[in-house]
């Protein structure tokens, strides 16, 4: 079926984005022990609003997971009936 | 099935994704933190971080299990509609990825959702046949447009082995 070329691509993108995304934050977080003691360092991670760091940087994970339920639906619009309650 | 209810579905699916990320934030700081106190290179901060949330491949796994499951659940939310006389079929790929279960669904012909539940259990009308599964049931009529990928001889003869 088309729509599992889809999902598969879709699932390939968004575990690219992931890891990519964990890289780069990982690599940045290190880049703050330059210069300072292991404490300070520890310290400093505490003061990061990790959760929000961390939702930014996959924040197009959620863009292309819609998408793809999205796409997912026009498969199957044919048989969606809005006027039903 | 209504449009409300379809983008709730969505909805739902993204909230689960969204519940993981705080999740995810703590197990980074603590991997960072520790990691570099036992001085480990940032690979291994990388592959310790995967170890203790969930790594790529579990990633892929997710969301391709996710997305047939809400295909799957919008495919059900349907059947609810149509009379208790309406025969489907499980249709999907047969290939060397293909389970027995999905094999047994696939060679099992034209049923009624009766029939599939009580031959089946009614979770694999949502959960197919499982993690990463790419099947479903669906009404004869749809499959009428697709039937290249019904092939219930295939599927038998993949789970007698002779194939």
């Amino acid at each position: 079926m088309a729509i599992q070329k889809t999902i598969d691509k879709t699932s390939n993108k968004i575990s690219s984005i992931y890891i990519k995304g964990i890289t780069d934050i990982v690599d940045n977080l290190l880049k703050l022990k330059e210069g300072v003691s292991n404490k300070d360092f520890a310290t400093s991670l505490l003061s990061l609003d990790m959760k929000e760091i961390v939702k930014s940087k996959l924040s197009n994970i959620n863009k292309e997971y819609v998408k793809a339920h999205v796409e997912v639906l026009k498969d199957i619009k044919p048989q969606v009936n809005n006027d039903r309650s | 099935m209504t449009e409300a209810e379809i983008q709730l579905l969505i909805a739902m699916d993204s909230e689960v994704w969204e519940a993981y990320l705080p999740y995810l934030a703590a197990q980074m700081q603590q991997q960072v933190a520790s990691g570099v106190f036992a001085g480990l290179t940032t690979q291994q901060i990388i592959a310790n971080i995967e170890s203790a949330a969930l790594s790529a491949s579990q990633v892929e796994t997710l969301i391709t299990t996710s997305l047939n499951n809400y295909s799957r659940s919008v495919t059900t939310a349907m059947m609810e509609g149509e009379p208790d006389n309406t025969l489907y079929q499980y249709i999907g790929p047969i290939d060397g990825r293909t389970r027995d279960i999905c094999l047994q669904m696939g060679s099992a012909g034209t049923i009624t959702r009766l029939e599939i539940e009580k031959a089946f259990g009614s979770s694999v009308l949502i959960y197919g046949g499982g993690y990463n599964c790419r099947h479903k049931w669906q009404s004869v009529s749809e499959v009428g447009v697709s039937k290249n990928f019904y092939n219930p001889k295939k599927a038998e003869e993949l789970l007698s082995g002779n194939n």
